[in-house]
């Protein structure tokens, strides 16, 4: 667990690439598209960068590939699926939190005021 | 094509990476970046592309592509190990590119050029095609235009009355702007001096979002609150003849006799409009008058930015509506228009786009041709190598192990040839910046920006693979490449010659006027004169004295606007003699005012009937003189002098038709004539204007013919401003300085395609005329003789040459089609071109294989028997 440590730490697409499969099981692109739009194109995945990451990923046990649902997109090829494990939403989580609490540290500080958070 | 490209490049690219992680992720990644790919805009692939590239590398820097996770321990030994076998193999890729040093720069000047070539032509389209224009939001700015639909004129100004109208009800745009040309004159300095400028309604620079270098620019509120008699100054304006005074802001300058203030001066770089006007180097504001805002008459350009919450499409839509509406309402002033509404860059680059796609195609095929001859050249220097790798793999050198010092040789060579190629780039494009054809827009800030250097680095890595994995190691499979290297030169070669042709149809063109001996020139007269047209006449009549009195000058006249190099002007007319037409439908013709020695001056030749005399200005009868195209149009199989039209709104004045002259080309070389008409100048038909245009035929070269002419005016009328002195020659060239352009450019390409070509084809045949030195004094000494072997050597090149020279053909049959748009005067499948781009390539090919064939016939059985 090189990349997510104990206190919750996670590398920013890692985070976000847990983030999407926390509720649903993806293919590579849709998982790129998906981090784009939530991060208005702030973290754009490339194919090297993004599978680099799931093959770590899977490696330390926080995604795992899943059967490709039925009817899924086949793109002239094999899509492979990637769903997150019980480990991947634990550190997906624990990272939401430690940054809720910066969120809140940064609100009493009152530097979100006048704006809509 | 170029998509195809990118997708199997970047194939090439994963074998960069560790085996087993490009066999697990490999297509998938593959496809990941086909799909991004085929969803970005054509424009921007290239540069996808590049930062793909730079993801790949990155991976594997990174290291996340790399065996296993759980190797603390591992790692570094791991690690050391690659560092050591990379350290070594870059030792031996280093010594075999110093130890043929001859090969090794041949190779980096050929990729080089390849580089240089392709790294301008991507410099040119990226400045030019897929930079944003440099405004705020200009994703959102929008040009609109009066769409003349009965004449077919997509792109005409519009009124002030419509342009209210638009303004009042267009509500999917904000901070409608018109604007037309200002060319005032600047007095108060040693002789007078008229300036290009623009008067904007006060919202134009709101709706650019530029701020200025010094000052404050105009506003709404500010031109409402204040005298509208202020300027703001371009940078080069400000630095050529306020020699970058700060404290210009605020002065008083005199412009057409009223005193302008200078509330600001614009940052270098900044100019508007992109496209017409674009000479604009000063700007004031521009207020509509009560009755100036009733006006029909077509002048302004509009500009607009559309709001953020509605679509270009919604935009569309509603003008349509508003352009029905207004048609609906006013039949007179608009029937048989519409508006068009096209994005700002639009009108900017579309004249352009077709052509620098068709060039960084030809160049993307010279790339290819270097990458293919210096593939050739490594598989040449590698083909003695064969036993190094069979020892390798004997003792258990992986594929990527064996294949490492290769690639590695073809990167060092192509990032050698990639630093000669980019900085052979920059003097060009710096060069083509500065004297590159006027009428290529923005060509002045071409340069090689980050996107320019990510896309050279690009193509190195795209060309050091090929090198490096593709160094077909054996004849046979040496013969495709050949082959294509061949079929593309051919296909530029094609090319070339057909944009050739076509520029010297252009530029031996006869314009319907003389193209040599006339000095021309535009004259401002000063503000006395405004509204007295009796004096203005009688000084231009003075002034025509002064310039034919002086020594070498044949004839001088006076016109509103001269062909090719001015403005247009339009008007509509009917014949007296037929029912009056619906407004739609009146014939439209361009005008000039002319006096008397004009035609002559400039060489339009009279056809029938007479030309003006000074009566004509004179008398009360309306006369008018017509070109060729007017009078067989309007009077099919008659003729027309004599005959009478009605101009204009005016229906009560008809004209007389004194005089048929020749056809002139008015605006373009590459434009079909229109019907044209010529006043008398006195019976100038448009609202009173104080420039014109001399036209002066002269024996004397025009270095010396002009000074005299300017003395000559300034002492007939000090007052008069002097501007634009050029020769009809220069307009002319100027006018087709787009495919001088294009066509030098494609010419270069060529004769580097069909060098490079004849170089690979040279280096092949010698290649294999040593490796079969034993073939040949075996077949010596069974009683060949020279000849037959020579011929041997050239039949293989013949055969390699007609396989070349079938495919080119054609391929340069399937892409002539794109070069269409491009051409004048001939056909894109023009046969002379095609045979004679084939037989230069021909001769060319058989000449390089001549000389191994000739080594062959000299070869020495004896020695070459001994040698093996």
């Amino acid at each position: 667990m090189a990349q997510s440590k104990p206190d919750g730490h996670l590398k920013p697409h890692w985070f976000q690439i847990l983030l999407t499969l926390a509720d649903r099981e993806c293919h590579g692109l849709e998982i790129m598209d998906d981090v784009s739009s939530r991060t208005d194109g702030r973290i754009h995945l490339w194919p090297g960068m993004l599978y680099g990451a799931l093959k770590r990923m899977t490696a330390d046990g926080l995604v795992t590939e899943r059967k490709p649902p039925a009817g899924g997109e086949s793109r002239g090829g094999r899509p492979r699926y990637y769903g997150s494990t019980d480990a991947g939403r634990r550190a997906c989580a624990s990272h939401a939190r430690q940054l809720e609490r910066f969120v809140g540290e940064a609100r009493a500080k009152k530097l979100l005021e006048g704006r809509s958070t | 094509m170029m998509t195809r490209l990118a997708i199997r490049a970047y194939r090439c690219l994963l074998y960069l990476l560790p085996a087993d992680f490009r066999r697990d992720y490999g297509p998938d990644m593959a496809s990941t970046f086909e799909a991004i790919l085929l969803r970005t805009r054509p424009m921007a692939r290239l540069s996808v592309f590049a930062r793909a590239t730079v993801d790949v590398l990155s991976t594997i820097l990174r290291g996340d592509a790399s065996a296993e996770r759980a190797r603390s321990a591992r790692r570094p030994r791991r690690i050391a190990s690659i560092l050591e076998a990379l350290r070594c193999d870059l030792t031996l890729a280093r010594r075999r590119l110093v130890g043929s040093r001859l090969t090794t720069a041949i190779s980096v000047l050929i990729l080089g050029a390849g580089i240089a070539a392709t790294c301008t032509v991507y410099a040119v389209v990226d400045s030019i095609l897929l930079q944003p224009l440099e405004y705020a939001h200009p994703e959102r700015l929008v040009a609109l235009f009066l769409h003349e639909v009965t004449h077919g004129n997509e792109r005409a100004p519009t009124s002030p009355r419509s342009f209210l109208a638009w303004r009042e009800q267009a509500s999917s745009l904000e901070l409608m702007t018109a604007a037309h040309p200002w060319q005032p004159v600047l007095t108060g300095r040693e002789h007078p001096l008229q300036l290009d400028g623009l008067r904007a309604t006060p919202s134009l620079f709101d709706l650019l979002g530029v701020s200025p270098l010094l000052g404050r620019t105009f506003t709404e509120a500010l031109v409402a609150d204040s005298n509208p008699r202020i300027i703001v100054l371009g940078h080069g304006l400000w630095q050529r003849q306020f020699g970058a005074d700060p404290s210009v802001v605020g002065q008083s300058l005199t412009l057409n006799g009223e005193a302008h203030t200078v509330v600001a001066v614009m940052p270098k770089g900044f100019a508007f409009p992109p496209f017409w006007a674009t000479e604009a180097e000063m700007w004031a504001p521009l207020v509509l008058g009560a009755e100036e805002a009733q006006s029909d008459a077509r002048y302004l350009r509009v500009f607009a930015r559309r709001r953020e919450d509605a679509s270009f499409r919604s935009a569309k839509s509603e003008l349509d509506v508003i352009g029905a509406r207004l048609v609906e309402a006013d039949p007179r002033a608009n029937a048989g228009t519409a508006i068009r509404v096209e994005p700002l860059r639009e009108p900017v680059i579309s004249g352009v786009r077709h052509s620098l796609w068709v060039l960084l195609g030809a160049v993307s095929a010279v790339l290819l041709i270097a990458c293919v001859n210096v593939s050739g050249l490594t598989a040449v220097r590698a083909s003695g190598r064969h036993r190094d790798i069979a020892i390798s793999r004997a003792l258990g050198a992986s594929r990527f192990r064996l294949r490492a010092p290769a690639l590695l040789e073809g990167l060092l060579l192509s990032l050698a040839s990639g630093g000669v190629g980019l900085g052979a780039a920059s003097l060009v494009v710096g060069w083509i910046a500065r004297f590159g054809p006027d009428d290529v827009p923005r060509l002045a800030s071409v340069s090689i920006g980050g996107e320019a250097t990510a896309v050279a680095l690009a193509i190195c890595l795209f060309a050091g693979i090929f090198v490096g994995l593709f160094p077909a190691t054996r004849s046979s499979q040496r013969r495709p490449f050949l082959v294509a290297q061949i079929a593309m030169a051919l296909v530029l070669l094609t090319s070339a010659g057909l944009l050739a042709r076509s520029y010297r149809n252009l530029a031996t063109l006869s314009p319907g006027f003389q193209r040599e001996g006339v000095v021309t020139m535009t004259l401002v007269l000063d503000q006395e004169m405004k509204g007295d047209r009796t004096r203005q006449r009688a000084l231009l009549a003075d002034v025509e004295r002064a310039v034919v009195s002086l020594p070498g000058v044949e004839r001088a006249g006076f016109v509103n606007h001269l062909p090719i190099g001015g403005d247009l002007w339009g008007i509509s007319f009917a014949r007296t003699d037929l029912a009056e037409p619906e407004p739609g439908d009146r014939l439209r013709a361009s005008f000039r005012v002319a006096t008397p020695d004009y035609l002559d001056a400039i060489g339009i030749p009279l056809l029938r009937g007479r030309l003006f005399t000074s009566d004509d200005d004179r008398s009360t009868a309306n006369h008018v003189l017509v070109n060729e195209r007017l009078a067989t149009t309007t009077w099919p199989g008659e003729d027309a002098v004599g005959r009478q039209i009605q101009i204009g709104g005016d229906v009560e004045a008809h004209w007389t038709v004194i005089g048929v002259v020749g056809d002139v080309r008015q605006n373009a070389l590459t434009e079909a004539v229109r019907a044209e008409i010529y006043f008398p100048y006195r019976k100038n038909p448009s609202p009173d204007y104080l420039m014109t245009s001399l036209a002066v035929r002269t024996s004397l070269p025009p270095e010396r013919a002009i000074p005299p002419i300017q003395d000559a005016i300034w002492k007939t009328r000090a007052g008069i401003a002097v501007a634009q002195t050029r020769t009809i020659e220069h307009i002319l060239s100027d006018s087709i300085g787009q495919q001088r352009f294009n066509s030098g450019l494609m010419l270069c390409f060529a004769t580097l395609a069909i060098i490079l070509a004849a170089l690979g084809l040279y280096g092949v045949i010698s290649h294999s005329v040593t490796k079969r030195a034993r073939e040949m004094a075996i077949r010596q000494a069974v009683g060949a003789r020279p000849t037959d072997l020579s011929r041997h050597v050239l039949a293989y090149g013949l055969e390699v040459v007609a396989w070349g020279v079938g495919l080119g053909l054609a391929a340069a049959f399937v892409t002539a089609d794109a070069l269409r748009s491009l051409l004048f005067g001939i056909a894109p499948t023009d046969p002379g071109t095609y045979v004679v781009a084939t037989l230069v390539l021909v001769v060319v090919a058989m000449a390089s294989c001549y000389l191994p064939a000739r080594r062959a016939s000299r070869l020495d059985p004896v020695l070459s028997l001994k040698l093996e």
